[in-house]
């Protein structure tokens, strides 16, 4: 074949063009970090580098919402332990109250620490993370149990705060200071948070569940209870009001046990969320090194690359020189 | 002894000169772009002798000729054609892929993430202002950047739009170049000559021509004729020109490219221009509608369910987005000059609680009528028992109700290809929508047999609906959504403007029909997490969010690469070509010097032997 002084040149700056422009990607590749820049470098890399990036976005959000539901279950699960303990000494006063023989003065100030302890209870119930209730239900901006008195419920309606006694002695005003009604202002709305793809989990206990359930009312099981002291009733009366201890303790014994129920459920349910968010760690470490395998450049194997190339590249060049030699025209001096 | 010898040299003399003169030319011309070196053919003269026949005397220039390859020529015109469009489609892909930009994090499907982590917020925390605003924020910031990002495909097509009509402009005037050329061609090589440089030039010309459009040559004698799509454009000096129409009706008022005289098409199959309108008519507006897709899909879908919800008051919620079209209007979709009904979505009315066992079950009918005694109301129930068939766009579907669940039936109707999706709303209500093949248009609907679609409240019963017929409007359902036309993605924009009105709260169901009328309170995200998890439905189309995006990506990689791939191919083959036609055409410094001397010397030669016979000669008078 005709080789002229053209195609010589031609094919040099074609070969050195060549090495430039891969030299220009491995330095691109190189001083990004990222070896995938646009989805033209690498399509499948690029489709999965995309979908690493949304699932580690999401594995963020699971994981604030699985430690949100967390701190909400372990705020209620201490909660319901203090609930537990109130019940507890609640249950102990009144036994006494009830078996044991005291003056009705003694009673008293034995009713009066049940009143407290009701207060105390109420106040439980009360709790707020942040500005929530922890016990309203979906009702999460609104106190979900409110409290009244003797002498508010008599300013209301007129009902008496007195109690007739066991003698048939009428105790004026009694109650005026004391609790008398409990209202709840929630509702048995359930809190949702999605921890993972589609694993919704509902992270409250309703107060309705615990405080004023239908069927074994705790409050109204307290509020009788202490009223019964105040009247100086023992289980060992044979008229109704015997019966209504026994029951109102039975009652107090039931909801002792839904309130362990429900906290042994929230504390399975922390115990989930710990899990969970465990594994959302897992997950997140997994696909962070998903993600820079996919996508960051190999230091090592592209600076070798780079040291390769530029060497190539030195050897074209010196190699053009010499090709675009004297021709003739040199020699015809 | 004549003077034949002083002729004989003499024609020596002016046939090196001519020789030397056309080295010269080649090596003046060894760098022009196009340029083929020149041969110098050289002939004898001969005289007819009686006794020795055939007697020379001398010799003379006879032709100067082009080293060329005609055959390589056309193969490089064809593959420069090839190049060019590559060319262009290599950048102006990666121009896309610095749109869609991904997989960086400055992109719209980060915008998207960072929107459904903030209604996962509002899952979380729907009593809080500052959760609210800031998904308003994030929300303005997607619809922003739909709308941005298909707002530069547009402007990307326009400006390949405008490009197509500088070169047809450049096209028309290399033609009306070429025409000239074969004019002056004819004229200097009426005398049998060679127009050596002309060739070059029209060679030149047509080889860039070939990088616009598909070009053919035909070289037959001196008469050069060049055809484009089989058309025959350039015949000695006349020329045919391309004429840039634009109609607003048709194909939205972009260049069409006709052939002026004719009032044609032009047939374009490669070239820059090539690529040029594949871009235009494929690829931006492939995007652009992608980008339609997301925005339908996200503001649907969103609607849908924030309206189903209550808000911070305990109002139904209303619209999230800014919806499209309420009404179902009417236009010419087809193109055909008569008005078809665009209707996008179709919701029946019929709510139903269970939706995996099958409709027989699921469905029963109450009917109360008044007992034998007269004052009792007795209740009997009609389970909706039935075998039947419809159809979608012409698509059957048939169904058994005793094996079929409403599920069923919505999997049925998507599997069959039908270019409806069917899906069921928040309320479990049976909802069609049209796809984006469709142009976003349900086109029929019939029931052939049974009752499943009017008992849906799709139809009404014994009624059938076809787009083509406005009138039959009237016999679907009232609840619909007109088709969201073109530039959906352009039009997004958050309806949320008071942040209390995003329905982050469900209701719950008071009189049985199946829909929520009684707010939840505030504390309530269920909505919300509704909304947030539409991020894992199939709620574009056919796709969830992050298959569309993966469809997007890889379509745009692969057709990146595609480009790429070529170029590299086609760079390593057009240099191979351009080798090859260097090896005749091209210029070589050492050979002219060679003939440079060769012709030199031939001169001197010539120079001397007239000397000689000019002393043979003057022995000749002066010896006499």
């Amino acid at each position: 074949m005709r080789v002229t002084n053209q195609m010589m040149s031609r094919n040099v700056v074609n070969n050195i063009q060549t090495n430039m422009s891969k030299l220009d990607k491995t330095n691109d590749k190189l001083s990004k970090g990222t070896k995938i820049n646009t989805p033209g470098d690498d399509p499948t890399g690029a489709v999965k580098t995309m979908a690493y990036k949304t699932t580690l976005n999401e594995i963020e959000k699971f994981s604030a919402n699985a430690q949100n539901a967390k701190n909400f279950l372990s705020y209620s699960d201490v909660a319901l332990g203090q609930v537990g303990d109130v019940i507890q000494r609640v249950r102990e006063l009144t036994v006494q109250a009830v078996t044991e023989t005291y003056e009705q003065t003694a009673r008293d100030s034995m009713a009066a620490e049940v009143n407290e302890l009701l207060d105390q209870i109420v106040a439980i119930s009360n709790s707020k993370i942040g500005d929530k209730f922890v016990f309203s239900g979906f009702n999460t901006l609104e106190q979900p149990f409110t409290t009244k008195r003797g002498k508010d419920l008599l300013k209301e309606d007129g009902t008496d705060p007195s109690l007739t006694d066991i003698n048939g002695q009428k105790r004026e005003n009694i109650n005026l200071e004391n609790i008398v009604k409990v209202d709840y202002h929630g509702d048995d709305g359930k809190l949702l948070a999605e921890v993972d793809k589609g694993i919704v989990v509902e992270y409250n206990v309703p107060g309705s569940r615990i405080f004023t359930n239908e069927k074994n009312n705790l409050i109204k099981s307290i509020i009788s209870l202490r009223d019964e002291i105040l009247k100086g009733n023992t289980v060992d009366d044979k008229a109704g009001s015997g019966t209504t201890v026994s029951n109102e303790l039975g009652n107090l014994d039931k909801n002792l046990d839904l309130v362990m129920r429900y906290r042994a459920e929230v504390g399975a349910k922390m115990q989930r969320m710990e899990s969970m968010e465990q594994r959302l760690r897992d997950n997140k470490l997994s696909m962070t090194d998903l993600l820079s395998k996919t996508v960051d450049t190999d230091i090592t194997e592209t600076i070798n690359d780079l040291k390769v190339q530029e060497s190539v590249q030195r050897m074209s060049l010196s190699v053009g020189a010499k090709v675009i030699q004297p021709t003739l025209v040199d020699f015809l001096r | 002894m004549s003077f034949n010898g002083l002729e004989v040299g003499k024609r020596s003399l002016s046939a090196h000169q001519q020789a030397m003169g056309v080295t010269g030319h080649n090596i003046s011309s060894a760098n022009k772009e196009g340029y083929s070196r020149q041969k110098v053919e050289m002939n004898t003269i001969t005289n007819k002798h009686e006794k020795y026949g055939q007697v020379g005397i001398g010799a003379e220039v006879d032709e100067i000729n082009r080293a060329r390859d005609t055959f390589i020529d056309d193969r490089m015109m064809k593959e420069k054609s090839a190049n060019a469009k590559w060319e262009i489609r290599d950048i102006n892909i990666k121009n896309m892929e610095y749109i869609i930009n991904e997989p960086s994090d400055q992109s719209i499907r980060k915008v998207l993430d960072e929107y459904w982590e903030a209604m996962q917020d509002l899952s979380q925390n729907p009593e809080d202002m500052s959760t609210r605003v800031s998904l308003r924020e994030r929300a303005v910031a997607l619809s922003n950047s739909v709308s941005s990002t298909y707002e530069r495909f547009e402007s990307l097509r326009t400006d390949f739009d405008q490009n197509i009509d500088v070169v047809a402009n450049d096209i028309n005037s290399s033609l009306r170049r070429l025409a000239e050329i074969n004019g002056q061609v004819r004229r200097v090589e009426a005398g049998g000559a060679q127009a050596n440089d002309l060739r070059d030039e029209f060679d030149l010309l047509v080889e860039k021509l070939s990088e616009m459009v598909n070009v053919k040559v035909s070289r037959k004698g001196s008469e050069n004729a060049v055809s484009i799509g089989g058309r025959t454009v350039v015949q000695g000096d006349t020329f045919k020109e391309i004429s840039v129409k634009r109609e607003a009706k048709v194909n939205e008022g972009f260049a069409q490219l006709y052939w002026d005289d004719i009032d044609e098409p032009v047939l374009v199959q490669t070239g820059k221009l090539k690529g040029l309108l594949e871009l235009r008519d494929e690829d931006a507006i492939k995007y652009m509608k992608y980008m339609d897709q997301l925005a339908i899909g996200l503001i649907d879908n969103t609607n849908d369910v924030n309206k189903a919800g209550f808000d911070f008051r305990g109002v139904q919620g209303g619209e999230f987005f800014e919806t499209f079209e309420t009404e179902a209007q009417i236009r010419d979709i087809n193109g055909d000059k008569e008005d078809e009904a665009a209707v996008y979505k179709i919701r029946g009315n019929k709510a139903i609680e269970d939706t995996k066992r099958p409709l027989s079950i699921t469905m029963q009918t109450e009917t109360k009528t008044i007992g034998a005694d007269g004052v009792t109301e007795e209740v009997s129930k009609v389970p909706f028992n039935e075998t039947g068939s419809f159809e979608i766009n012409n698509i059957i579907i048939n169904y058994d109700t005793s094996k079929d669940s409403l599920d069923g039936i919505v999997e049925k109707i998507n599997k069959g290809k039908t270019g409806v999706v069917a899906s069921l709303d928040p309320n479990n209500r049976l909802v069609l929508r049209a796809e984006k093949d469709e142009d976003y248009v349900v086109k029929t609907i019939s029931q052939s047999s049974g009752t499943f679609l009017s008992t849906m409240g799709i139809i009404k019963e014994g009624q059938n609906y076809n787009y083509k017929n406005t009138e039959s409007l009237n016999n679907i359902s009232e609840d619909r959504m007109g088709s969201p036309r073109d530039r959906a993605a352009f039009r997004m924009t958050v309806a949320i403007n008071n942040v209390e009105n995003i329905a982050a709260a469900k209701g719950t169901d008071t009189n049985g029909d199946g829909v929520a009328d009684k707010p939840n309170p505030v504390g309530d995200g269920s909505n919300a997490l509704k909304m947030a998890m539409l991020k894992s439905e199939k709620s574009i189309g056919r796709f969830t969010y992050e298959e569309f995006f993966k469809s997007i990506v890889s379509d745009l990689g692969i057709s990146s690469q595609e480009a790429q791939k070529f170029l590299e191919n086609q760079n390593i083959l057009l240099n191979n070509l351009e080798q090859r036609r260097q090896a005749t055409m091209g210029v070589s410094l050492d050979e002219e010097m060679a003939e440079m001397l060769k012709y030199q010397h031939g001169y001197d030669a010539a120079a001397r032997y007239m000397k000689t016979v000019d002393d043979m000669i003057s022995t000749v008078i002066e010896k006499l």
